[in-house]
């Protein structure tokens, strides 16, 4: 007997809604934006890396805006770079979604009452789905933070409300 | 060659430039250091880098200093260190930071990007934190912060704008119009 059989049962049909099919195919193949703005970075490269293994989520940073379903935001974000992560936002393709990745991405993080060049929150730049806390946060975090936006994906219609 | 003393290399920079060249020292701590009158930094700077017996090839770093309004003075500290010899020292170099009788003045001191390669981004950054102008460098724009940025942070009495580009600077509420949670 296959592995096939024992998912589907009997006459190799199944019956789902298209919500459901798409929303799986979505969240089981989160592609972020690959570009890293401080010691946050550091952490989301060591849960791509073989250690923690992102790649198993379906999780595999592009090199390109166009190619991206997710932006993970991993650092300090100054003013001076505000202006391109809010472009590089704009490239993307919808649906997409933005992890705020540390307490410097949430809410300027240490930077929060001196740091003149510091957005307090790229939530003021752009819109966040998932807040990962944390400074910076361990790759469990992230990866927690990546199964909370999979949950939020799992409940979404790209149909119009009936 | 030995490395030469504070004391010996100081005595060479008022024979070779002039008693006037070093407005104050202390050559008693464990980093010996000199105040060059603005006017002779070039001629002091020249001499340190290229006599054969101070041979100051290294300049390891420059900063900038704010003293503060009620001082009403800024620095520009510089850490040489000749590797050939094997001896350091440190020049200090002040200026006003305002001059209520000069409109429109800049501080200013002459740049040594001429002598060490290393000070022109050295130079760069002091210009674009605190606002000091080096007379001669070669490409004196900001090196850390936006072009279109306001003002030099590091000043003491420096007050940050309300907003940059339409995002709210200050930490609180933001914008009421800032795309917030998706």
């Amino acid at each position: 007997m296959g592995l096939l059989d024992t998912k589907t049962g009997q006459g190799r049909v199944l019956v789902t809604g298209l919500d459901d099919l798409l929303n799986w195919a979505r969240l089981s193949s989160l592609w972020p934006m690959s570009f890293g703005l401080a010691c946050c970075a550091i952490e989301m490269m060591a849960a791509n890396a073989s250690h923690y293994d992102l790649d198993r989520l379906g999780v595999f940073p592009r090199p390109s805006p166009r190619q991206s379903d997710v932006m993970i935001v991993a650092g300090t974000v100054t003013f001076k770079m505000a202006d391109r992560v809010r472009r590089l936002y704009e490239q993307m393709a919808e649906p997409r979604y933005v992890i705020s990745m540390g307490s410097c991405s949430n809410c300027g993080g240490p930077y929060w009452e001196h740091g003149y060049h510091v957005v307090k929150g790229v939530d003021r730049i752009i819109p966040v789905d998932v807040y990962v806390p944390g400074c910076p946060p361990r790759p469990e975090a992230l990866i927690g933070g990546i199964l909370k936006l999979q949950e939020k994906i799992r409940q979404e219609s790209l149909f119009t409300p009936s | 060659m030995p490395a030469l003393s504070a004391a010996e290399i100081t005595d060479l920079i008022r024979t070779q430039i002039g008693p006037g060249a070093i407005l104050a020292q202390d050559l008693s701590v464990r980093q010996p250091w000199i105040e060059v009158a603005p006017a002779c930094l070039t001629p002091v700077c020249q001499r340190l880098r290229d006599d054969p017996a101070l041979y100051m090839e290294m300049l390891a770093c420059v900063s900038g200093v704010d003293r503060g309004p009620a001082a009403n003075r800024l620095e520009v500290v510089y850490h040489l260190a000749s590797v050939v010899h094997g001896h350091q020292l440190v020049l200090r170099c002040g200026m006003h930071r305002t001059r209520p009788d000069t409109p429109g003045y800049i501080p200013s001191l002459p740049s040594v990007a001429a002598i060490w390669r290393t000070a022109d981004w050295h130079e760069r950054e002091i210009w674009d934190l605190l606002g000091v102008r080096f007379e001669g460098h070669p490409d004196l724009r900001r090196i850390l912060l936006p072009e279109d940025w306001e003002g030099h942070p590091l000043r003491k009495d420096y007050q940050p704008a309300d907003t940059y580009h339409d995002i709210r600077i200050a930490y609180g509420e933001s914008h009421p119009d800032a795309p917030g949670r998706a």
